[in-house]
C-alpha cells in the first residue's frame, strides 16, 4: 500500500514537474511575444515616412550641389487662428520639401535678351522648359543610384509648386509662411503619413467601403476618360474614412478659392445691390426730413393762427376757444389733441407776453424750416447723382457683358463658374436652396455641401438614390466635366466663406428672403413674352432641357433626314457614335452640311451660353474624347446639333412636351407649370421661381412649338407608335419608356394579352382620344380648350394605331365585350343585392346616390379597406402600401387622384373590385366580398377624395385667413377642421367651419367661437361638433 | 574576564564592502528567494505581493480550472489604468477641443494610436472577459457556500466595467460617441420620472442637461477617470481579498488526502507537497473560517513564488498580448459630433446593443425593467441556489438545471447582441449584414 502510494505520489510529483516547466515555457513565449509586438510598433515609429522623401532629397541636392544647408526633421508652419484658438499645424513640407525650389519644376518662366519676364498678350508670364530640371539632369548623369530614386511618388513628392496665373515664383501671392498648405488644399496639416495628411483621394486606389451593387450610368473609356473619373469614387473604407479632410484634388481646389475671392460678376452684382441698399436707406432719410419739414409747416400754421387770434380776440377769449375745442368731441381726435396742446402752451404765458413768444418762435420755426428744406433738396440731389451713377450697374445684368470681364480669379476659377452656370442651366436651383442664390425647397439644402464630404456631394449627384432610395432626384447621366465643375461648385459652398462681413452677409441674405429677385427670376418684358427665340433659349438653359426633350431647334445644318435618323437612332450610345463616325466619316462630311452664313437659334445658345447645350449629351462628349483632334471634336458637335435638330433638345427623362401646346388648354399649361401636381399626381417637377411673365412666353413657346413639331406625311401606326407613345410605352410596348421611371403610374404593358383583352377596343381608343385624366397620358386626339385647329391624332389615325395594337394580340378569340366584367351593370348589382337580401340602392347614372353615404357605410368601408385593401393601396389610399413596392408592371392604384378618381363612375370602380385588373395585381374580389361589402368599399373611397377634396378647400380657406404661416392657434384651428371632416361630420358643418374659421381669424377662441356663431344651421348641430370636438381631443391624447 | 562587549565595531571598510547589500536590503526585507523561508518573506515582507498567500493550493495553478479569466480581467484592467494615465497626459475634456485633441493627438505623437487602440480594445476586451469570468465561476459553481456575497461583488463590478466603457465612450467625441451616449441615455431615461420634474430625472443625472453636451462631457469624464476607476479598484480589492480568506480559490473537496503524520516535508524542492505539520501559524487557529491553515494539513501545497505569481504573469501576458494584437486594428474616430446629424441607426456601445435591441420591443421593460431584474436576478443568485453540490466543479450534473438556464440566459443576450450588431438598419429595421445598407450617413 505504501507503493502505491508512493507511486501515485510520484506521478502526481511528475505531473507537476511538467507542468511547472509548461508554465514557464508559455511564461518565456509569451514574453517574447509581447516583446516582438511591441517592437512592431516601435519599428513602425522609428522609420517615418517622410525621411524617405527628406533623404532622397539630400542625395538630390548633393547631385546638384546646392550650397543652400538642409536640416533633416519634421518641419511645420503655424497659422495663427482669427478665434484665437490653438494655431493651425502645416506639417506638409516635412515631404514635399522642394516645394519652392525650381530645379524641382520641369518649366520655368521665360525671360527675353535684357534678362526680363516675357509676358504673353494676356498678361501672363511665359514658361519654358526648365533646362536645370533635376530629373532630367538625373537622366543625363546616367548614375544607376540616381536613376533608381526616379519613381512617380518621389518626382511627385519632390515637386516644385506650379505657378498659377501671373505669379512668377512659387506663392509669390499667397506666402508659405503665412497661408501654409491647408488652409488651400485641405487636407490633414497634423498627418505624416500620406493617408492621413491627405485623405483618401489619389487614383481612387484606397480602401472602400462595401457597398454592393453599384450601377454604372456612364460608359467607362479608361484611355480617354479625365482624371477626374477616377477620384472620389466611392466612400471610403472605414479606417480612411473620418481620418483628414479630404484633399481637393484637379479644379476642385478653386471650390477653396471661392471661399476667399469673388468673381468679378459676383463683385459687381454685389456693389449694385450694395448701391441699392444704400439708395434705399437714404429714400428712408429723406423720408424722415420731410416729415420733419411737413410738422414744422404745421406748427409755423398754427402758430400763425394763434397769432391772429390774440389780435382778433385777446388772450382770455382764445384761451377760452381752445379749451372748448379740446373738448369737442365732434372733431377728430388728432385735432382736439393738437387744440389741447395749444392751450396747455398759452396757459403757460401771459397775456403780455403771448404775442411776442409766439413772434420769437415764427421767426426761429421758418428758419429750421429754410434750414430742412435746403437739406432736402440737398439729399433729393445726392441721391439722383447715385441713382444716375448705380444706373450703369444695370450693365452688369447683361450676360454678354460679365462673360467678358476677367480678371485674375476668374481665369483661375473657371471650373467654378462653369458649375455656378450649370447648377442653373441643369435646373438644380429649381429643387435646391442656396441661400442667395436658389430658393428650391424640394431636395436637400446646398448652402453648406462644401461642410460634406467630396465622395458624398459626388455620389448624390450621379447616383441620387444611393443614399436615399426614396429620392425623386433623376439621374442626370452629367459627363466627368461638368461633374467636376458642379462639384466644385457645390463644394464652394460653404459657412466658412470669408468674401462679405458677417453684417454685410446677412443683410443681403435678409434682403434675398424678402424676394430681392435674382436674374432670372425677373419678369419678362413684353416682346419677349410672344418671342419664340426667347421662350426657346429659356427653356434650353434655363433648366426645363435638363428633364424634357422638346423638338423644334433649328441648327445651320442641313442633311437627309432618314439617312441621318437611321445612322444615328436617337437611343444611340457614346461608343456606338464613335464606331458610326468612324465608318461613315466621308460620307457624314458631305451629307452633313453647313447652311452658308446662316447661324440658328442653337447656335446662338451655344455662344451665348457656353457649355450648357453639350452639359446634356454625356454620349456625345464620350464620344468628342474619343479623338483629340479638331475636325473630329467638329464633326461629334455638328453631329450633336443635327441630332438635336431632329430628336430635340434636352434629356429624355420627362414626357415630350413637343405637342402640349396643341392638346393642353394654356391653363392647363401654366397651372402645371404653377403646380405640376395639380394635373399630374406624383410629378417630379419642382415649381421653377419664374415670374408669371415668363410662365406665358414658355406656354406661348410650347404652342407655337406644338403647331410646328406635327409631323406631316402618310400615316403609319408603328412610325406614330415610336413617335409619340415609345417615350413612355417603350419601344417593345412593355411600358419601359425612357421617361417611364418618373412617371406615375406605370405607363401600361401593351404586350401583356391580359390586359389588352380586358380593355375593349372602344376604350383603348377613348383612353388616347382624350387621354386619362390623372396621369400623364395626354388627350392626343383632342385640341386644347380655347384653340383651334386639328388634333395631333385625327380619329380616323387613333384607330388605326389601336387596331395595329390589337393586331400582335394573340388567341384574338374571345372578344372584350363578351367578358362579364364589362356586362356587368348597375342592375346586376340591384340583383346581387337582393339575393343578399340588403337593403337596395338607388343608383344615379352609374354613380350610388347621396342618400346611401352614411357614417356607417362609410365606417364599414374604411374598415373593409384597411383589412384588405391597404396592404397594396395603402391605409390612405394612396397607392402606397407595403406591396407596392414588389410590383412592377403595374403600381396599385392611387386612390386619393382626384383627376382620375373623377373621371370614373361608381359602376366602373364595382367592376374593377368584383373582377378585378387582369394583367395587374388586383385579384378579383367577387368571390370574397358581398355585393354591399364593395359598395360600401366605393361609398369609402369616394369619401377618401371628397376628404382631400375638402383639405384642399379647407387649406386655401386658412391659406386666404391667414397666408402660408401658421402658428399654433392656426394649427389647431386646421387639425380641428381636419377632425370634423374625417368624422364625417356633413357638409353643411364642414362648410360652415370653414367660414367660421375665415371669420374668425385668429383672435377668438375656439369656444367663443362656437358659442358666438348662431346661424340656423349651426344651432342645429352645435351639440353634434361639440361632441365631436370631444372625440378629436380623445384622438390627440 | 572579558565581557560581552555586543558586535565588534565595523570598520569603516567593512561597511562599505557591505554597503551594496545593505542597501539592497534596506529595500527588500527578504533574501534570494531560493530557500523555502524567503519565497514565505519574499510574499508577506512584499507590499506588492502581500496579498497572496505564501503557499496556494495546486489546485489554483490548473489552467484548465479556471481558464485565467479573472487574472486576465485585472490585468485588462491594470492595462486599462496604464494606457488610460497616458491618454489622460493629452486630452482635454472640453466640447470644442476634445475631438480635435485626440485627432492631432493620434496622428502625430509616437505610439499614439498603439495607446488609444490598446485602450480602446482592451475596454471591450474587459467587458468580455468580465462576462467569461462570470460564467466560469456559475459553471463551476464557486459562488456557493461562504462566497455568496463575492458574486455579489463581482456583479457590482460587472456594473461598475460597463458604466467605466459606457463613460469613457463619450469622451472622443465624435458621431459614434455622442450617438451612443445619447441612445445610452435615452435608455436611462426610460426609468419612470420622479412626479414634480420636468425632465426625466434619471437622464439629468446622467447627463448634467437634457442633452449630451458639454455639461455631460465633463461629467463623464471625471466618472471615467476618477470615480468609477476608484470604486472598481476598491471593490477589486474586496473582491481578491475575499477570495483569499476564502481559502483561494474554490475547489472540489479533495477525496485523497495523505496521513499527515506520514507524508514527509521536503523543503527546498519546488515540488512541496507539505503537509507534515498539522497547524502552523498560531494566529489562524483562533479565527474561525476557512483558512487554508486551521485544520487543515497543507497538502498540496505550494509556494506562490513562484508558482501562483508565474501563472498570474501568464495571465498578464496573454492580456497584453491580446490587445496589442487588437492594436492593429486602428480604433475608430468617426465626424466630429454634430447634434443635428443623428446617423440612422444611432447605436449604442456593442455591449448594450442587447438592450437597445429589447428596447426596441418595449421601452421600459427592455431598457429599465428587464436590465433592473437582470441585475437583481444575477445578484441573488447565491441565495437562490439551495443545491449544496458542485463547488469547484465544472458543469456538475446536479446542478444541470442552473447550468441550462444560465447557458439559456447568456445565449439569448449573445444572440440579442448579435441581431443588434449586425443585424439592423435605418429605423431599427432588420436587415440582412451581406445586402447593401442605405443607411450610412
Amino acid at each position: 500500500m505504501d507503493l502505491a502510494l508512493d507511486g501515485e505520489f510520484c506521478t502526481a510529483l511528475m505531473n507537476r514537474l511538467s507542468f511547472g516547466t509548461t508554465y514557464q515555457w508559455v511564461l518565456i513565449g509569451f514574453g517574447l511575444l509581447a516583446t516582438l509586438l511591441f517592437g512592431v510598433f516601435f519599428y513602425r515609429e522609428l522609420f517615418p515616412e517622410y525621411r524617405i522623401y527628406q533623404n532622397d532629397f539630400v542625395v538630390l541636392e548633393k547631385f546638384r550641389s546646392a550650397s543652400s544647408p538642409f536640416k533633416e526633421g519634421v518641419k511645420q508652419i503655424l497659422i495663427e487662428r482669427e478665434d484665437k484658438g490653438p494655431s493651425v499645424v502645416d506639417r506638409c513640407i516635412s515631404c514635399h520639401v522642394a516645394l519652392q525650389i525650381e530645379a524641382y519644376s520641369p518649366t520655368r518662366i521665360e525671360k527675353d535678351l535684357n534678362g526680363n519676364i516675357v509676358y504673353d498678350p494676356f498678361g501672363v508670364p511665359v514658361q519654358e522648359v526648365n533646362p536645370d530640371y533635376i530629373w532630367k539632369k538625373v537622366e543625363e548623369s546616367g548614375d544607376p543610384d540616381l536613376l533608381a530614386l526616379k519613381t512617380p511618388n518621389i518626382v511627385k513628392v519632390l515637386s516644385m509648386h506650379p505657378l498659377m496665373g501671373r505669379e512668377t515664383r512659387p506663392f509669390e501671392y499667397h506666402p508659405i509662411e503665412e497661408y501654409g498648405c491647408t488652409s488651400c488644399h485641405g487636407g490633414n496639416g497634423n498627418g505624416l503619413v500620406t493617408d492621413r495628411a491627405h485623405g483618401p483621394v489619389f487614383d481612387g486606389t484606397y480602401e472602400v467601403e462595401s457597398h454592393g451593387f453599384v450601377p454604372e450610368f456612364l460608359e467607362k473609356d479608361p484611355a480617354n476618360d479625365p482624371p477626374f473619373s477616377r477620384v472620389f469614387n466611392a466612400k471610403p473604407g472605414h479606417r480612411l474614412l473620418f481620418q483628414t479632410n479630404p484633399l481637393f484634388v484637379g479644379s476642385l481646389i478653386q471650390a477653396k478659392c471661392m471661399q476667399c475671392h469673388q468673381s468679378s460678376q459676383d463683385r459687381l452684382l454685389n456693389a449694385a445691390s450694395s448701391a441699392s441698399v444704400a439708395i434705399e436707406r437714404n429714400k428712408k432719410e429723406i423720408a424722415f426730413i420731410q416729415k420733419g419739414l411737413e410738422l414744422e409747416k404745421e406748427q409755423i400754421a398754427s402758430l400763425l393762427r394763434l397769432q391772429e387770434l390774440l389780435k382778433k380776440q385777446g388772450y382770455p377769449k382764445t384761451l377760452d376757444g381752445l379749451k372748448n375745442l379740446a373738448s369737442d368731441y365732434t372733431l377728430p381726435q388728432k385735432e382736439r389733441e393738437s387744440y389741447s396742446a395749444n392751450y396747455q402752451f398759452l396757459k403757460g404765458l401771459t397775456s403780455d407776453s403771448a404775442s411776442q413768444v409766439i413772434e420769437k418762435k415764427l421767426t426761429q420755426s421758418s428758419k429750421t424750416l429754410l434750414e430742412k428744406e435746403a437739406a432736402l433738396n440737398n439729399s433729393q440731389e445726392l441721391i439722383q447723382h447715385i441713382q444716375d451713377v448705380s444706373g450703369k450697374f444695370d450693365l452688369v445684368r447683361d450676360e454678354n457683358a460679365v462673360g467678358h470681364i476677367q480678371s485674375d480669379v476668374d481665369l483661375l476659377t473657371k471650373d467654378y463658374q462653369k458649375g455656378q452656370a450649370l447648377f442653373l442651366s441643369q435646373g438644380c436651383y429649381a429643387c435646391h436652396r442656396i441661400s442667395g442664390r436658389s430658393r428650391g425647397g424640394v431636395g436637400p439644402e446646398l448652402s453648406r455641401s462644401g461642410d460634406g464630404y467630396p465622395w458624398f456631394v459626388k455620389e448624390s449627384i450621379v447616383w441620387p438614390q444611393a443614399d436615399l432610395r426614396t429620392s425623386t432626384m433623376p439621374n442626370f447621366r452629367l459627363d466627368h466635366e461638368e461633374l467636376e465643375a458642379l462639384m466644385t461648385y457645390l463644394l464652394g459652398q460653404s459657412s466658412k466663406n470669408k468674401t462679405m462681413s458677417d453684417t454685410e452677409r446677412r443683410i443681403s441674405m435678409a434682403a434675398w428672403e424678402a424676394g430681392r429677385k435674382l436674374p432670372w427670376e425677373l419678369p419678362v418684358s413684353k416682346e419677349n413674352i410672344t418671342n419664340l427665340n426667347y421662350g426657346m433659349t429659356v427653356f434650353a438653359v434655363e433648366g426645363c432641357a435638363s428633364c424634357h426633350r422638346l423638338k423644334g431647334y433649328e441648327s445651320n445644318l442641313e442633311t437627309d433626314k432618314e439617312w441621318f435618323e437611321s445612322l444615328f437612332p436617337e437611343s444611340i450610345l457614346g461608343s456606338q457614335i464613335v464606331s458610326v463616325i468612324e465608318k461613315n466619316q466621308n460620307e457624314i462630311d458631305k451629307r452633313l452640311v453647313v447652311k452658308a452664313g446662316k447661324d440658328s437659334l442653337l447656335e446662338e445658345i451655344e455662344h451665348k451660353h457656353p457649355g450648357s447645350i453639350e452639359a446634356l449629351y454625356s454620349n456625345f462628349k464620350f464620344a468628342a474624347r474619343a479623338k483629340n483632334t479638331k475636325e473630329w471634336k467638329d464633326r461629334v458637335r455638328r453631329i450633336r446639333n443635327m441630332f438635336i435638330q431632329t430628336y430635340g433638345l434636352g434629356r429624355l427623362i420627362c414626357p415630350r412636351p413637343n405637342w402640349s401646346g396643341v392638346y393642353r388648354s394654356d391653363q392647363w399649361l401654366m397651372e402645371h407649370f404653377k403646380n405640376p401636381t395639380s394635373h399630374v399626381p406624383r410629378s417630379i417637377m419642382p415649381v421653377f421661381p419664374f415670374d408669371e411673365s415668363k410662365f406665358y412666353a414658355l406656354t406661348h413657346t410650347l404652342d407655337q412649338l406644338g403647331e410646328k413639331n406635327r409631323i406631316e406625311g402618310p400615316f403609319e401606326p408603328a412610325k406614330a407608335y415610336q413617335t409619340y407613345c415609345a417615350q413612355c410605352h417603350g419601344m417593345s410596348r412593355q411600358g419601359d419608356g425612357p421617361v417611364s421611371e418618373w412617371i406615375y403610374p406605370i405607363p401600361k404593358n401593351l404586350m401583356r394579352a391580359e390586359f389588352l383583352r380586358s380593355l375593349t377596343k372602344e376604350e383603348a381608343i377613348q383612353s388616347i382620344t382624350h387621354g386619362v385624366k390623372g396621369t400623364p397620358m395626354p388627350p392626343w386626339g383632342e385640341v386644347g380648350e380655347g384653340k383651334e385647329g386639328k388634333p395631333i391624332l385625327s380619329k380616323e389615325e387613333i384607330k388605326q394605331l389601336v387596331d395595329w395594337l390589337y393586331s400582335t394580340l394573340p388567341l384574338q378569340s374571345v372578344t372584350p365585350k363578351e367578358s362579364p366584367k364589362w356586362n356587368y351593370q348597375v342592375e346586376d348589382v340591384m340583383r346581387e343585392l337582393k339575393e343578399e337580401g340588403a337593403a337596395t340602392v338607388l343608383f344615379d347614372r352609374g354613380n350610388i346616390a347621396k342618400e346611401y353615404y352614411t357614417m356607417e357605410n362609410i365606417q364599414e368601408g374604411r374598415r373593409l379597406f384597411i383589412e384588405n385593401c391597404a396592404p397594396c393601396h395603402g391605409k390612405e389610399g394612396d397607392g402606397a402600401g407595403l406591396r407596392a413596392e414588389a410590383m412592377n408592371d403595374a403600381k396599385p392604384r392611387m386612390l386619393t387622384n382626384l383627376d382620375w378618381i373623377s373621371s370614373q363612375d361608381d359602376i366602373s370602380l364595382l367592376r374593377s373590385i368584383k373582377y378585378g385588373v387582369p394583367g395587374t395585381a388586383m385579384t378579383p374580389w367577387g368571390d370574397l366580398t358581398s355585393a354591399k361589402q364593395r359598395l360600401d368599399l366605393v361609398l369609402f373611397i369616394r369619401s377618401l377624395s371628397k376628404e382631400s377634396e375638402d383639405r384642399r378647400k379647407l387649406t386655401d380657406a386658412l391659406y386666404q385667413a391667414y397666408g402660408w404661416k401658421q402658428n399654433e392657434e392656426r394649427e389647431i384651428y386646421y387639425k380641428i377642421g381636419i377632425g370634423f371632416i374625417s368624422l364625417g361630420a356633413d357638409e353643411k358643418i364642414q362648410n360652415e367651419w370653414v367660414q367660421i374659421i375665415l371669420k374668425k381669424g385668429s383672435e377668438k377662441s375656439l369656444m367663443e367661437a362656437i358659442d358666438q356663431e348662431n346661424s340656423e344651421g349651426w344651432k342645429k348641430q352645435k351639440a353634434q361638433v361639440i361632441s365631436g370636438l370631444a372625440e378629436i381631443k380623445r384622438l390627440q391624447k | 574576564m572579558e565581557s560581552f562587549k555586543g558586535k565588534p565595531r565595523e570598520s569603516w571598510g567593512q561597511y562599505l564592502l557591505n554597503l551594496p547589500s545593505l542597501f539592497v536590503r534596506s529595500i527588500f526585507r527578504h533574501g534570494y528567494p531560493n530557500n523555502d523561508v524567503d519565497r514565505s518573506e519574499i510574499v508577506f515582507k512584499n507590499f506588492f505581493l502581500h496579498f497572496h498567500p505564501v503557499k496556494c493550493h495546486k489546485h489554483s495553478l490548473d489552467p484548465f480550472y479556471t481558464l485565467g479569466l479573472g487574472t486576465i480581467t485585472t490585468s485588462l484592467f491594470l492595462i486599462l489604468v496604464v494606457t488610460g494615465i497616458i491618454l489622460m497626459f493629452y486630452y482635454i475634456p472640453a466640447e470644442d477641443r476634445a475631438y480635435d485633441i485626440m485627432k492631432d493627438w493620434q496622428d502625430t505623437t509616437p505610439f499614439a494610436m498603439m495607446y488609444r487602440n490598446m485602450h480602446r480594445w482592451g475596454a471591450h476586451m474587459m467587458v468580455l472577459f468580465v462576462f467569461l469570468h462570470m460564467s466560469r465561476v456559475f459553471y463551476t459553481g464557486s459562488y456557493k457556500g461562504m462566497r455568496r456575497f463575492n458574486w455579489v461583488i463581482g456583479v457590482t463590478l460587472m456594473v461598475l466595467t460597463l458604466l467605466l466603457s459606457f463613460t469613457g465612450y463619450l469622451l472622443p467625441w465624435d458621431q459614434l460617441a455622442f450617438w451612443a451616449i445619447t441612445v445610452g441615455s435615452n435608455i436611462a431615461g426610460y426609468v419612470p420620472n420622479l412626479p414634480g420634474f420636468d425632465y426625466n430625472i434619471n437622464k439629468v443625472m446622467l447627463l448634467a442637461s437634457t442633452s449630451v453636451g458639454q455639461d455631460a462631457l465633463i461629467r463623464f469624464y471625471v466618472l471615467h477617470v476618477a470615480f468609477l476607476p476608484l470604486i472598481t479598484g476598491i471593490l477589486i480589492g474586496v473582491h481578491f481579498w475575499r477570495i483569499r480568506k476564502d481559502g483561494g480559490l474554490s475547489m472540489a473537496p479533495e477525496k485523497y488526502r495523505p496521513d499527515p503524520y506520514r507524508v514527509v516535508q521536503r523543503s527546498d524542492t519546488k515540488e512541496s507537497f507539505a503537509p507534515g505539520v498539522r497547524r502552523t501559524y498560531g494566529l489562524m487557529e483562533l479565527v474561525r473560517g476557512t483558512s487554508p491553515t486551521v485544520d487543515v494539513g497543507p497538502y498540496n501545497y505550494v509556494f506562490t513564488w513562484p508558482h501562483l505569481l508565474r501563472a498570474e504573469l501568464v495571465g498578464f501576458l496573454f492580456s497584453l498580448i491580446l490587445v496589442l494584437v487588437l492594436s492593429f486594428i486602428d480604433a475608430p474616430l468617426e465626424e466630429p459630433a454634430n447634434p443635428s446629424k443623428p446617423p440612422n441607426p444611432s447605436k449604442a456601445p456593442w455591449y448594450f446593443l442587447g438592450l437597445q435591441e429589447m428596447v426596441s420591443y418595449d421601452a421600459f421593460w427592455g431598457g429599465v425593467g428587464l436590465p433592473g431584474l437582470i441585475v437583481v436576478g444575477l445578484m441573488l443568485i447565491p441565495y437562490l441556489d439551495r443545491n449544496p453540490h458542485g463547488e469547484g466543479i465544472w458543469f456538475h450534473r446536479s446542478r444541470y438545471v442552473a447550468v441550462f438556464l444560465w447557458t439559456t440566459f447568456m445565449t439569448w443576450q449573445a444572440i440579442l447582441i448579435i441581431i443588434g450588431t449586425y443585424f439592423r438598419g435605418a429605423n431599427w429595421g432588420w436587415i440582412w449584414p451581406w445586402t447593401e445598407n442605405f443607411a450610412r450617413h
